[in-house]
């Protein structure tokens, strides 16, 4: 990797580790990924305007 | 006499089904204007005006020989360039794709085909659709129509510019964190985020899995209507594709009965918002009450907003560094600076926070919906916080406070994505420096015909979606700026 290159990583893996960090406090155990798709659908806009 | 090439796409295919004007008279004259101007603005890949021609008189033909017409029949389109059609060249802005010639065709450009739409050309976009600025080290600088010394936004780039110039009645961008609605504020034009899964991406090039969504950009919401109703529905070839009928958005937009209930976010979307473009946005909402809607001030949750924020990238850049890992391996060199180290920061997340930040999606969707659907119908929001940056401001740089300019762009439109909610962006005036400003309707899953014609409505008592940059008008000579090659081949 190039010594540019590196420097641009190290902020872009700084504001991750921001990221990582707001997302760990969140308590996830009983949740599913396919859990977004169900709730996508159960809040769909039921009635046309 | 009416120049059809500059009216709203639904006016143009009208006038060409009914006989008021030719499919071969539009496409000329936006042919026309695209030998003036393109040059200047840098915003197609390929444009064949022969086979275009050829495309318009076989349109033309079709209905005199009373053939049964679709309802973008003879309309001239131009589409990102990552969207396949069998047999062309669909380069994706990179260097890795320049030689990549798909053996299918998008599912979006097979429904548009049916529909009778032309297809004139490829349109620029930002390498990979990774970036909200619309730059592209690849190409000539594509510019913005109403001042070319600025961003088109993007990663829909040239989708935003070749509908604001009226080179094009319409266009399809791709959306992952903005790229949609981005490029259709700043360049004055009105683009529609679908609801995640609501338009098929069989044959798109991905870019994020759990993000992508295919959407319209076009001048009008009514124009944008018209292509959902043919772009939108299941696919087969799309395992993420939402089953649900698709109601006629046209006539829905028009449709008598109680208006939606609109809400003014306060807190995130106003913080350190540029006053002007406060001042826009409050003068839309005066536009909404004048319209007949309701319009009240509702606080959004920040805090989970701002969490939000944080998570998009992590699901972003994970699944755009699985794309990309063998590319990344064998052709690092023919990524650009900026794209390959965005890609490249994806190999540092482990799989379990990626793994986190989707299984946190089903949960911060119901905790936004609680926190505001139950109170409102829609959610006001600016797209951009910020005046439509200056290309010297953002091409080529590098550091803290370039990245942080980059992901201000983004601010707004990323938390939709995530939520897998629609979202439309519609133009609402103009910032000191005479580029456009828009703002954000924000709805429940699957209410875009709601979003619809709430923009159509708004656009009933406002005018800022009929004009057009002066551009478009303009001379060669006029436009005072050095003539790049029309097409911007890699």
């Amino acid at each position: 990797m190039s010594e540019a290159r590196s420097e641009e990583m190290t902020i872009e893996l700084e504001q991750l580790r921001a990221a990582i960090e707001a997302m760990s406090k969140a308590v996830v155990f009983d949740a599913d990924p396919s859990d977004f798709r169900a709730a996508l659908l159960a809040l769909a806009e039921k009635e046309q305007p | 006499m009416i120049d059809w090439s500059i009216a709203s796409l639904t006016d143009t295919a009208d006038a060409i089904a009914s006989g008021k004007t030719t499919s071969r008279a539009v496409v000329d004259a936006c042919l026309e204007r695209f030998d003036r101007i393109g040059g200047t603005l840098g915003c197609f890949v390929e444009l064949d005006a022969s086979a275009a021609r050829a495309a318009a008189d076989a349109a033309d033909q079709a209905i005199s020989a009373g053939q049964h017409i679709g309802p973008l029949h003879g309309v001239p389109l131009a589409h990102k360039d990552m969207y396949y059609r069998a047999g062309r060249t669909s380069a994706c802005g990179s260097r890795v794709r320049s030689d990549f010639v798909p053996s299918e065709t998008a599912t979006v450009l097979a429904r548009l085909d049916r529909a009778g739409a032309l297809d004139i050309g490829r349109l620029v976009m930002v390498e990979f659709a990774m970036g909200p600025h619309g730059y592209n080290q690849n190409y000539p600088l594509c510019r913005n129509p109403w001042n070319p010394d600025h961003i088109p936004c993007g990663s829909s780039s040239g989708s935003g510019v070749s509908v604001a110039a009226r080179l094009v009645h319409g266009s399809l961008g791709s959306d992952t964190g903005g790229s949609i609605r981005g490029p259709a504020a700043a360049n004055g034009v009105v683009g529609l985020l679908p609801t995640y899964g609501r338009v098929s991406r069989h044959g798109a090039m991905p870019m994020s899995f759990s993000l992508d969504c295919v959407g319209p950009l076009a001048r009008t919401a009514k124009d944008c209507a018209r292509l959902m109703s043919v772009l939108a529905g299941e696919d087969p070839r799309d395992a993420s594709s939402l089953p649900n009928k698709v109601p006629d958005y046209e006539a829905l937009i028009d449709a008598p009965g109680p208006l939606p209930r609109i809400g003014l976010a306060r807190g995130y979307f106003d913080e350190n918002l540029h006053p002007e473009i406060a001042a826009a946005l409050s003068a839309a909402a005066d536009a909404f009450v004048r319209a007949g809607f309701e319009v009240v001030e509702i606080a959004v949750p920040s805090d989970l907003l701002s969490e939000i924020a944080e998570f998009q990238p992590i699901v972003m850049k994970s699944e755009g560094a699985a794309n990309h890992m063998n590319t990344m391996r064998e052709r690092q060199e023919d990524y650009t600076f900026e794209v390959g180290h965005r890609l490249h920061a994806g190999f540092f997340l482990p799989a379990a926070h990626y793994i986190r930040a989707l299984k946190l999606r089903a949960p911060c969707l119901k905790h936004f919906a609680a926190a505001v659907f139950s109170q409102v119908d829609l959610v006001m929001t600016p797209v951009l916080g910020i005046p439509v940056p200056t290309i010297a401001e953002t091409t080529g740089k590098r550091g803290k406070d370039y990245l942080d300019m980059v992901a201000a762009l983004t601010r707004n439109t990323k938390m939709a994505n995530y939520l897998g909610l629609p979202a439309i962006s519609v133009p609402c005036g103009f910032t000191g420096s005479g580029l456009p400003t828009a703002f954000q309707l924000l709805g429940r899953p699957l209410s875009e015909a709601m979003l619809m014609r709430a923009a159509h409505r708004y656009q009933a008592v406002t005018h800022w979606h009929m004009r057009g940059p002066a551009v478009v008008n303009a001379s060669r000579d006029d436009v005072g700026l050095p003539d790049v090659p029309l097409i911007c081949p890699l």
